[in-house]
């Protein structure tokens, strides 16, 4: 009964202070969306691969190579013997299956498409994983070589009302030409999951193309997951690995190396893969998302610091009813419980109208961080069943405070006053308001400084040129000389199109993965083998990307004379223990997977960023198209300057393409825009942090605008006493707008420690980064400081112009 | 029914210690309408709060009902006051956001009484204090007068022993004011003990004796009966 009392007043009491309800409304509303829409996503993020039944028994092997205890290199992918006998050897390994990401053309005879969601997998996919498969039998669906299942999707796309089940769909990648029969259609994947297939081939057939690779224990390319028996002890499981893979250990190249093999469980896989950029995952980090969450919490605090400060600096309006309340006999509990209930009432409404907002700014937040979740971020379970605990965190954290800090007056004192204000509430509110500061201060450094390294990445030079180059990927591989020599001819043809400069053919560019491979100088060993990034180019290569030759020559572009040829970099020379470029000249160099062949180095050429700032110069080997470069991957096609427009050569360029390759899939990029997709992460910290400062900003004004009505109300008498005696208006605003000043040169000096400590943390994953420097601070601190100082100004104007006669009559 | 022995009570600030009610005893019986009078600052109100139970003395003994109440906590002085006291200020003091109804049934839906219970106390003291048509109005549309009647309902709805008013009539014409002192006289008449801090000599006639103070002590008490 009582507690519908409560209630009436405390709506009555919201409706007539409307102007203060709509603020605290909106700004917890405001904080309370942008924290739901961030927690929505980091949550998102966290759900990969959870939806499994046996996510906790699931793991990918990762396979670590040491020498002399240092780590040579860290795999995701392990031999394909191994993941063969691991059922078999390891009693607690109850499935396997690998995941090569290959992707490819597919075609039937109506429709081609460039599929790039294909793997190959093994029979125990479906029993691995909870996919669920709407026609075809798990068990069964992928137990043969040439077996194919697609997801729905692909069945309409390449089927439309047509059974798909045993019809055969052609598949050609790095694997060949294949016919597959398709013996299972599976539900689309969800988003979240790091599997993300369209078709699943069987990993067998890849043994029917390639002999070589099933015995191949020097040959680690294959990604592979396991289940466990449940209660398994998964360090033994590591250490039988371990064990049974070194005894295959007989590559003398690998004499000196240490294998050890560790289990990733599957939900890590998509957050915490900082392997190599085609590995199993997405652009995101756990780094980022932790980020997220941190923001979030921030935003969401500095709305609830508002209603805490709006609500204890409003307590004067307050005092009459909470006297006479107390006089009529309630106690100290039940006005608490009064106001904690409209704090409630506040909430609600604001949960209400945040829930409004996070469906009405889910699509552009996506857009921002360029994600396509969408609605899928509001629609999962878990996080709506979070929902009331925060809030119900929310009520207690800023309710509770003001709540008891009004029930704390003193009767007598609040019904002799009309503007009760308690000290100690004061003294926190300042406290408060300096955490707002502190907070929006952080922000906006740290949003500095994030893009400021960003441009710096970005616009820092690479040694290389990689201005009006298009990187155009070659067609459908065919393993036979024909091929070979149209993929020559093709790049003969595309020299003569108008507006192309040059072309080189190579197995990767700038911005584009490649081997890293062991290479040692042949006099010395194996033994001494360093890890490089091995790629083939041609004698093009170094002119299109203006690479500075150092010392030595070119290649000649003569298959048979640049077969035993190579060119290095300079970092490679350090590696090698060489000294100057001209020494290198003339020396022997082995390279692994070419251990037969003595290659001469015949150049040296500057060092430059094949991959993003994210990594140091690396060392790298140019080998001409040969052996498992035989055929270029990709081609560079350097666009003259003066190019009448990128659309019309590159028209011309497919007409070449379709006339060497026709009903092959023509695909090219950018490679500015190519090599810029690499800071993807760090784009979209930008952005999140650009849009959540400033957000940090208008939370942080709302309470000051607030808090600075409530003072300048408090404040009339005095502002006309000292306007009566003379004082102008400006060291009125002063006397005024002090004590929040104040607070921000505080907040200022406390911000400067923590942005140090988060951003030097955040700047030292970077080998090339900015130094924090003081400008950072101070712009900071002069941009919220001016913001504040319009934001008061125009606030406390109507007080500062009132007639000081008619204020001190009322 | 209140008996005060020796009260002192101080105000202190960092520098100095000021007494407000110096050593003062006197005797309220019960049945009695009793003025406390004396110049601003001799501790009238200070005086009426102890009495409320809104505040506590220093020093000195006080016995309500013949129980001593000076070192009660605050929990028992808030159930004491709900059951036994009824207030009535100088500014009237009503919620402004519950309508007159509300406003006096607040004390008793602190005390805890049903509803329908409630209702039928409210609509009897409404009726009685004659604002029964204008109980659903909110004070800011109500006179002076007028508010001060509902101030006087609300500290009577709950049937106290006492009622302590503080200038019930400071804020009123003196056509509203004696209203409210005729309201007091009849409450008192049949059978609630009041005690009246005023600085009208006009007021105070209506009661049956004045006590007097000065500095925080007694300086004289006069019959008027």
């Amino acid at each position: 009964m009582i507690l519908s009392s409560y209630f009436k007043i405390a709506l009555r009491s919201l409706k007539k202070r409307l102007t203060y309800t709509l603020i605290n409304v909106l700004g917890l509303s405001v904080g309370l969306a942008s924290f739901l829409i961030l927690i929505a996503y980091t949550n998102y993020e966290e759900s990969y691969d959870g939806f499994h039944e046996n996510k906790n028994e699931v793991y990918r092997v990762i396979f670590e190579r040491k020498q002399n205890n240092e780590t040579i290199s860290v795999h995701p992918t392990i031999m394909p013997p191994l993941g063969d006998a691991l059922k078999q050897e390891i009693p607690e390994v109850q499935g396997m299956t690998r995941f090569s990401h290959k992707g490819g053309v597919v075609k039937n005879e109506h429709i081609t498409t460039d599929v790039k969601g294909l793997f190959y997998v093994d029979a125990d996919f479906f029993k691995l994983f909870s996919f669920k498969l709407i026609a075809g039998d798990p068990k069964t669906a992928l137990a043969h070589p040439r077996s194919i299942v697609i997801t729905q999707e692909m069945a309409t796309t390449y089927f439309g009302d047509k059974e798909p089940l045993g019809q055969v769909l052609k598949v050609a990648n790095d694997y060949g030409k294949v016919d597959y029969k398709v013996t299972g259609i599976a539900e689309n994947p969800p988003k979240n999951t790091s599997l993300d297939f369209q078709m699943l081939c069987t990993f067998e057939t890849i043994y029917m193309r390639k002999k070589w690779i099933q015995n191949n224990w020097m040959f680690w390319g294959f990604e592979t997951l396991i289940s466990v028996k449940e209660g398994t002890d998964v360090s033994r499981v590591k250490q039988k690995l371990t064990v049974f893979a070194n005894k295959h250990k007989t590559d003398p190249m690998e004499a000196t190396v240490d294998w050890s093999f560790d289990l990733q469980p599957i939900q890590d896989i998509h957050l915490k893969s900082d392997f190599r950029p085609d590995a199993l995952q997405r652009d995101s980090s756990a780094r980022t998302i932790h980020l997220l969450k941190v923001i979030a919490l921030l935003i969401v605090l500095i709305s609830w610091v508002n209603y805490v400060n709006l609500s204890t600096a409003s307590s004067s309006e307050r005092a009459i009813e909470i006297g006479v309340l107390k006089s009529i006999g309630a106690h100290k509990r039940q006005i608490t419980i009064q106001f904690l209930v409209e704090s409630s009432i506040v909430f609600f409404m604001a949960v209400g109208l945040a829930i409004g907002f996070v469906f009405l700014l889910i699509t552009p937040f996506c857009g921002v961080l360029d994600i396509e979740y969408g609605f899928d971020l509001v629609l999962q379970t878990e996080f709506w069943i979070r929902l009331p605990f925060i809030v119900f965190i929310g009520i207690i954290a800023s309710g509770l405070y003001p709540a008891f800090v009004l029930a704390s007056f003193k009767t007598t004192e609040v019904l002799k006053s009309k503007n009760m204000n308690a000290p100690s509430s004061a003294v926190v509110r300042k406290i408060l308001v300096g955490f707002q500061f502190v907070i929006s201060i952080l922000l906006i450094v740290c949003t500095v400084i994030m893009i400021q390294q960003n441009n710096f990445m970005k616009q820092k030079d690479l040694g290389a040129d990689i201005d009006n180059v298009i990187a155009l990927r070659r067609p459908e591989l065919k393993d036979n000389v024909k091929y070979r020599k149209s993929l020559k001819s093709f790049g003969k043809a595309l020299e003569q199109i108008s507006g192309v400069s040059g072309v080189s053919a190579g197995y990767s560019v700038p911005s584009m993965w490649t081997w890293r491979m062991a290479v040692w100088k042949t006099e010395e060993g194996p033994e001494s083998q360093k890890t490089h990034m091995v790629t083939s180019i041609d004698e093009n290569y170094i002119g299109i990307y203006g690479l500075k030759l150092l010392a030595g020559k070119n290649f000649e572009g003569h298959a048979k004379i640049d077969a035993t040829k190579v060119i290095v970099s300079k970092k490679a020379l350090e590696l090698f223990g060489i000294s100057t470029a001209e020494d290198a000249l003339g020396t022997n160099i082995m390279v692994e997977g070419f251990q037969k062949r003595n290659f001469e180095i015949i150049g040296v050429v500057e060092d430059y960023h094949h991959l993003s700032l994210h990594q140091s110069l690396r060392s790298m080997v140019f080998l001409s198209n040969i052996g498992m470069f035989r055929f270029p991957k990709v081609f560079s096609l350097k666009l003259d300057n003066d190019a009448v427009s990128i659309k019309q050569t590159m028209a011309q360029v497919k007409t070449v393409f379709d006339r060497f390759f026709p009903g092959d899939i023509f695909e090219h990029s950018i490679l500015k825009e190519r090599y810029s997709l690499q800071y993807l992460e760090e784009d979209r910290n930008q952005n999140v942090f650009t849009v959540f400062s400033l957000l940090a900003i208008v939370l942080s004004c709302v309470g000051v605008i607030g808090l600075s009505s409530f003072i300048a109300l408090l404040k009339a008498r005095d502002i006309a006493v000292h306007k009566v005696l003379g004082a102008n208006k400006t060291s009125v605003f002063w006397q005024l707008s002090k004590e929040f000043m104040i607070v921000l040169a505080v907040a200022a000096v406390l911000a400067i420690p923590l942005v140090y400590v988060f951003m030097e943390d955040w700047l030292s994953n970077f080998p090339y980064r900015i130094a924090i420097a003081l400008p950072h601070f101070i712009m900071a601190f002069v941009s919220v400081f001016a913001i504040m100082i319009v934001v008061i100004f125009f606030n406390m104007y109507k007080a500062l112009v009132k007639n000081p006669v008619h204020v001190l009559k009322e | 029914m209140i008996k005060i022995t020796d009260l002192e009570k101080y105000y202190k600030t960092e520098e100095l210690q000021t007494i407000a009610i110096n050593k003062l005893s006197f005797e309220v019986k019960k049945g009695e309408f009793v003025a406390i009078m004396g110049p601003s600052g001799c501790g009238k109100s200070t005086l009426l709060n102890i009495l409320g139970m809104l505040d506590d003395a220093d020093a000195g003994s006080f016995m309500f009902n013949d129980e001593e109440v000076i070192d009660y906590n605050e929990r028992k002085r808030a159930h004491l006051r709900k059951h036994n006291i009824g207030f009535v200020f100088q500014s009237f003091n009503l919620i402004d956001q519950l309508s007159v109804f509300e406003n006096v049934e607040l004390p008793l839906i602190y005390t805890g009484v049903k509803k329908s219970e409630r209702t039928k106390r409210v609509n009897e003291v409404l009726e009685k204090m004659q604002i029964m048509h204008r109980r659903k109005h909110f004070p800011q549309q109500l006179s002076g007068g007028q508010q001060q009647r509902v101030a006087v309902a609300r500290a009577v709805v709950n049937n106290p022993n006492l009622i302590l008013a503080d200038e019930p009539t400071g804020n009123l014409d003196s056509s509203n004011g004696n209203e409210v002192m005729e309201l007091l006289t009849e409450l008192n008449a049949q059978g609630t003990t009041i005690i009246m801090v005023t600085h009208s000599e006009h007021d105070a006639k209506f009661t049956h004796r004045i006590i007097r103070l000065l500095d925080g002590q007694k300086v004289a008490e006069n019959s008027l009966v």
